[in-house]
């Protein structure tokens, strides 16, 4: 192993990895949540909320009720939710505010009050690219701030699984699925190493089989929490 | 305030203050009706401001005060002579519940028991300045000043290009400083906090971050052949030299105190006793903060230090001397009266708000048990400014200074100055509701 920081507890990369998973996907969620939205204004038979909703694994009884788009934006009853999703962010990231900086924490802190301030106002999702840019600009300041190469390594390995994840799931073309492996691939092999010598296979199994990403994404939410 | 006072550009920008301090997450956790809830911590921007001249006396006095409390703790888990030579009562330090006779004995490195000294202060109208309580165990607020003098430069430097302020934002490198005096084997230096879910964790977050240290939870900590580790990845281990713990004694080791404690590193005391791990502040050092060993301290410092107190206790009436309490049984209405076991604000009551009923039955309590309560006169302090909308109104308001002690005794430059919004109020601590202010200390 080239590189480890030893200062780096089982607990505390165990939240890093969650907080990168739970900041891209919020920005995975409002964005491909727009794009059907956006389809969804020239639908006639098929609905592509429900296709969002199925390919995306959330809860769809708010379909019925013509609900759904506030209620996946807003509820925090609803835990896919994109408010819970941020919450969870949020959780974490206060937690590490030492590792990654308060000027990082601070852009989670900015898309949870906007995301706030546009449910009192009943905005509606293409009023909430604020909330994209400032995460956006969160893993921006990762790469400007955080000085702990294993502490954005672990952030990254986040990031990337949640990618794999939700691309797999929308079928994202095989070129761009490898350009997150490679992403992948290029994190430290000592941080990679703390998965363990099968995380990689597991990452390709899930690129080439989706029928095995559950039992794949299962192995690497654990991988931290030993 | 007046528009040429020197902080009139900061009001202008006092809402970007605040915007930034929502943006940092600068908040305190509350316990209300058995829920727990985050909430920003009130920002006033306007400052209190402490002369130059003022300044000069004061931190001498800071100063002068910890080392003699410093000399306290020493002498009375070692020789006790100030017990010996009858200035402080056996009973009051023996009966005190911060004396820890797990403590006996045992000397930390450098010889210092209170790193992080909070000292509470209030300002009479006269301009005289009287300590309120030492705070000694595990005093918190530095952060919320810290960060405020760093946004307020932000959001309005010409304030600071104009005014004349001793900068405060070395408050992290003193502590680090604290730290690296008294680390045992140049080992990991951690903020240990019990959780999110204190009160202050945006404090030991914050601190920690700025301080360049590691923030740890308590299962991060383990104890192993009497040294401490930290809990790396894939089973490894780093030793740890310093923990500047924000967990109270009683919770910070079950083997040792409080059985039930979750919070605690099992066998950290016994580690802690053989030196081979540092504890910021130290065990046992709740006997010297005690309400009412307060009484005691100008005397300490005549005793250890050889000179005349600088700084004043506020008038206080110890029930257990039978002239004292005579005199708090006599003039009880015109009294604070205040419960030794209590901090944060509980356990203070005033004999002016109290009915006729309500004062028999203090005096009945304090009769019970007179060790249990100190009275002291209420001191008219000074009001100060806040902003309430666009217009400024009175409110009462202490001060926190902060006291760092490693190799050296350094007060810093600055501290937490809370208000109570309430204008009925003299309670201003933060979990009851009141705010806070940056204190600016004149460089001339």
């Amino acid at each position: 192993m080239k590189y480890l920081n030893l200062a780096i507890s089982p607990a505390k990369a165990d939240r890093l990895y969650w907080l990168g998973r739970y900041a891209e996907r919020a920005i995975l969620s409002l964005h491909l949540l727009r794009r059907y939205c956006n389809a969804d204004i020239d639908a006639d038979s098929h609905s592509p909320l429900e296709t969002f909703a199925t390919l995306m694994g959330v809860p769809t009884a708010a379909l019925k009720s013509g609900n759904f788009v506030a209620d996946y934006l807003y509820s925090t009853e609803n835990l896919s939710s994109i408010a819970s999703t941020l919450a969870a962010a949020k959780n974490n990231a206060m937690l590490e505010r030492n590792d990654i900086k308060t000027e990082v924490l601070a852009y989670v802190e900015l898309a949870v009050n906007t995301l706030e301030a546009a449910k009192a106002n009943n905005a509606g999702v293409f009023e909430l690219q604020p909330v994209s840019d400032y995460l956006m600009s969160f893993w921006g300041a990762v790469g400007e701030y955080v000085r702990s190469r294993a502490v954005r390594n672990i952030l990254t390995i986040g990031r990337c699984v949640e990618r794999l994840d939700v691309m797999i799931r929308f079928c994202y073309e095989p070129e761009r699925i490898a350009s997150v492996l490679e992403t992948l691939e290029s994190v430290d092999e000592a941080e990679l190493a703390l998965c363990d010598n099968q995380t990689i296979d597991y990452l390709r199994k899930m690129a080439a089989m989706p029928e095995a990403s559950s039992e794949a994404l299962s192995k690497l939410n654990s991988l931290f929490a030993a | 305030m007046t528009d040429d006072s020197i902080y009139a550009k900061l009001l202008l920008q006092r809402d970007a203050v605040n915007k930034w301090m929502e943006r940092c997450g600068v908040r305190f956790g509350i316990y209300k009706n058995g829920s727990f809830k985050e909430q920003i911590f009130p920002f006033d921007a306007i400052p209190r401001v402490i002369s130059a001249a003022d300044w000069q006396t004061l931190s001498r006095g800071l100063a002068q005060r910890v080392m003699a409390l410093n000399a306290f703790l020493k002498d009375v888990y070692t020789k006790r002579s100030i017990i010996r030579d009858g200035i402080v009562p056996a009973d009051f330090v023996f009966s005190s519940k911060g004396y820890l006779p797990q403590c006996e004995g045992i000397i930390p490195p450098a010889d210092v028991f209170s790193h992080i000294s909070g000292i509470d202060l209030v300002q009479a109208d006269d301009g005289t300045w009287f300590v309120l309580e030492d705070n000694l165990r595990v005093p918190s607020g530095a952060s919320y000043p810290l960060i405020a003098r760093d946004l307020t430069r932000k959001v309005s430097p010409e304030t600071f290009a104009d005014a004349s302020v001793l900068d405060n934002r070395d408050y992290a490198s003193l502590l680090r400083r604290v730290l690296d005096d008294v680390n045992v084997s140049s080992g990991l230096e951690v903020v240990l906090t019990p959780g999110r879910y204190n009160s202050a964790f945006f404090e030991h977050s914050y601190l920690a971050e700025k301080a360049g240290v590691v923030l740890a939870f308590p299962d991060d900590i383990f104890v192993e052949d009497d040294l401490v580790y930290y809990k790396g990845l894939l089973n490894k281990k780093e030793r740890v030299g310093v923990i500047y713990r924000r967990i109270s004694d009683e919770f910070m080791d079950p083997m040792t105190f409080e059985k039930s404690s979750l919070l605690g590193i099992p066998n950290v005391f016994s580690a802690y006793r053989k030196g081979n791990v540092a504890i910021v502040n130290a065990f046992g050092n709740g006997v010297a903060d005690d309400k009412g060993i307060y009484y005691f301290v100008p005397k300490m410092v005549k005793y250890y230090l050889g000179e005349e107190p600088i700084l004043r206790n506020a008038p206080t009436y110890l029930p257990i001397f039978p002239d004292d309490y005579k005199y708090v049984i006599d003039n009880l209405p015109t009294l604070v009266i205040k419960d030794v076991a209590e901090a944060g604000g509980y356990g203070v009551m005033f004999g002016r708000d109290m009915s006729a009923e309500r004062l028999d039955q203090v005096r009945a309590m304090i009769k019970a048990d007179p060790r249990r309560w100190i009275a002291q006169e209420v001191i008219n302090f000074i009001d100060l400014d806040i902003m309430d909308g666009d217009s400024t109104v009175k409110r009462k308001s202490d001060f926190r200074a902060f006291v760092l002690s490693g190799k050296n005794t350094e007060v810093w430059p600055s501290g937490l100055t809370r208000f109570t919004r309430d204008p009925k109020s003299f309670v201003v601590n933060s979990s009851q509701g009141g705010g806070f202010k940056d204190t600016w200390v004149l460089a001339k």
